[in-house]
């Protein structure tokens, strides 16, 4: 069989291309920076984190606090802050982050991090959880929980 | 038996599809479930890439459903059932994929025991995972199909972990040790078939059974410390046996030749087979040793992501089939074919292949991709002409396979993604013989040189 006896196939894949192409440039790729502050439970023996350390935790390279105590992860589902966080600390985009937690799970490597869709959520799951890190909009949360310095 | 497990598999993955909602895994006492669904549609202009494309097949597929929990803070057990289809290769039954216990003892050394998915360069681990890559095929310079299963997970145990480097970024690790299962039916086993040089000699031969002695992987990814850089090497080895039968076709004028002139060769011909003008022989024997490297490189850069793979595999062949080689020892030497004890050594020879690509995502909803690929099955004969004048194949252009590829991702919403992909072809190595059967007419080209492959998928993912 030729390739023009199937132009069908070869029609949608270009047509595909050239509208989708032209769709996501028209949507607006980027967010304003949220500002977005680090926290965890009370219980977690650390003071400051270097950006390093956040990324290895968040990836699931870093299980552990200095004190034995497992870290338990809390992300959130999306939004701003969210985007803000990964892009500032873990170097991904909330797309590369879902897909590297999805090669984790679906290869028996790991287990998908807490996702919530409201900062409050995490903000209580957080609270109670002993060993749990998550993020949260720094103005709305401040003092409310225990937060770190980046280094 | 096998219909029961499918039917079962396939009502607990819809049901799990129905219960899960938007993308979410869904959880019960404990224990995580997840599961994709995956349905292509492959159509080629030419030649038969591991089914048959050239009319259009569906028959390509991969369904998953996995179980996890974690048993205490440092154990973790979890189990897959895969089932999948390209043609006549896996045909929807179901396998377990992986199964494993886990006990993460630190974060530089955790030790996983059990069926384990196999290490071999940056993305071996996922390639059943159709919604983690931007496209539906994978370079097949570097993960070829017909040697899907083989590398597709590891019975034994391994050791992996992650290291630190301070200002260098850090280093992950894997080790692995044990035993493949091989089904004769599958691509590895068919590709070994393709090895056997005496087709054109009217002696023909099907892989009956595999036993593999071992099998190792390892790997280690250097994270560096450039934001969205990694480097990464692997290496695997096979040692394996297959028992092969051996058949003599009579319509072939070489095999017919050879009954007239070498006495005692009439005395080892059996009866007529199934097949119809073949003749059994005493059965073959295979033995295999290969050796791979890997160089790997990925680069992401907020929405592009940039990868390179390099990989080189060595492969030592023998075939033992001491009455049929001993009597047919004048015939063979004259082919320039040394038989010793009964033995034949192909010389030593490596594959290498390599490909680029590069992804961009437009919108949350739409990624478009790229790559170039490049393979040689011997790569000191890329331009195909000493294979054919060792009679291994007709026609050189079976010595390369040269794949540009064009891929749009769309993620219609959290659950569901479409792909649509483009192909063109220049080259026919990696294709099966028995995907793309000796035409009828010896005038017509088996394998045609320039041609076009077009795939489209659809999958779920909770």
């Amino acid at each position: 069989m030729k390739l023009r006896s199937i132009p069908l196939i070869a029609r949608i894949v270009l047509a595909g291309i050239v509208l989708s192409a032209f769709g996501g440039f028209i949507v607006p790729a980027g967010h304003a920076a949220s500002e977005v502050m680090v926290v965890a439970h009370g219980s977690v023996p650390v003071e400051s984190l270097s950006r390093d350390a956040v990324q290895e935790i968040f990836l699931g390279r870093k299980t552990r606090w200095s004190d034995g105590q497992k870290i338990t992860l809390a992300t959130l589902k999306e939004g701003e802050e969210h985007e803000a966080f990964l892009r500032m600390y873990v170097g991904k985009t909330p797309h590369q982050f879902k897909n590297y937690w999805k090669s984790q799970v679906f290869t028996g490597r790991g287990k998908a991090p807490e996702a919530f869709t409201s900062p409050d959520e995490l903000a209580e799951f957080v609270t109670n959880t002993p060993g749990a890190i998550g993020y949260l909009p720094q103005r709305a949360y401040q003092n409310q929980l225990k937060s770190f310095m980046i280094e | 038996m096998k219909s029961a497990v499918k039917i079962m598999f396939l009502s607990a993955l819809f049901a799990m599809c129905c219960f899960s909602g938007n993308a979410r895994a869904y959880e019960y006492q404990g224990v995580d479930i997840r599961g994709f669904i995956s349905q292509g549609y492959l159509q080629s202009t030419d030649n038969n890439f591991f089914a048959e494309t050239e009319d259009g097949t569906s028959q390509f597929n991969e369904a998953g459903i996995n179980f996890s929990a974690e048993v205490s803070d440092r154990l973790r057990l979890g189990v897959q059932f895969l089932s999948r289809d390209l043609g006549t290769i896996g045909n929807n039954e179901v396998i377990l994929d992986w199964a494993i216990a886990d006990y993460h003892f630190r974060d530089w050394l955790g030790l996983t025991v059990g069926n384990m998915k196999f290490v071999h360069g940056l993305y071996n681990e996922t390639r059943d995972l159709d919604m983690v890559r931007t496209f539906i095929l994978m370079p097949q310079s570097v993960y070829i199909e017909a040697w899907r299963e083989a590398i597709s997970s590891i019975q034994g145990a391994g050791l992996y972990g992650d290291l630190g480097l301070s200002d260098m970024g850090s280093l992950s690790y894997d080790l692995q040790y044990g035993t493949v299962n091989l089904d004769s039916d599958k691509g590895a086993a068919r590709l070994l078939g393709d090895q056997w040089p005496f087709e054109g000699m009217g002696l023909l031969v099907d892989v009956d059974q595999i036993n593999v002695d071992y099998t190792y992987a390892g790997s280690i990814r250097w994270i560096t410390n450039l934001e969205g850089l990694i480097l990464g090497g692997s290496t695997w080895g096979y040692q394996f046996e297959a028992d092969a039968t051996t058949l003599l076709d009579t319509t072939n004028p070489m095999a017919a030749a050879m009954l007239q002139n070498n006495p005692g060769f009439v005395d080892l011909v059996g009866p007529l087979n199934a097949y119809g003008a073949r003749f059994m022989l005493s059965p073959s024997e295979f033995g295999v040793e290969t050796v791979s490297y890997t160089a790997s490189m990925e680069f992401m850069w907020r929405n592009l992501v940039f990868a390179a793979e390099y990989m080189r595999t060595t492969y030592n062949i023998e075939f033992r089939n001491s009455p049929l080689f001993t009597t047919l020892e004048p015939v063979l030497s004259a082919n320039g074919v040394a038989v010793q004890d009964g033995t034949i050594e192909v010389d030593q020879f490596s594959s290498v292949g390599y490909y680029a690509s590069l992804a961009y995502r437009f919108a949350p909803w739409f990624e478009l991709g790229t790559y170039y690929s490049v393979y040689y099955p011997n790569e000191d004969d890329k331009d195909g002409k000493e294979r054919v004048a060792k009679g291994l194949d007709d026609q050189d252009h079976r010595g390369w396979l040269k794949d540009i590829a064009l891929t749009t991702r769309f993620d219609v919403n959290e659950n569901w993604i479409v792909k649509l992909e483009a192909h063109k072809m220049d080259g026919s190595a990696i294709l099966l013989g028995a995907d793309n059967p000796a035409p009828e007419d010896p005038a017509e080209d088996r394998y045609e040189e320039d041609w076009y492959l077009f795939a489209a998928k659809m999958t779920f993912h909770f």
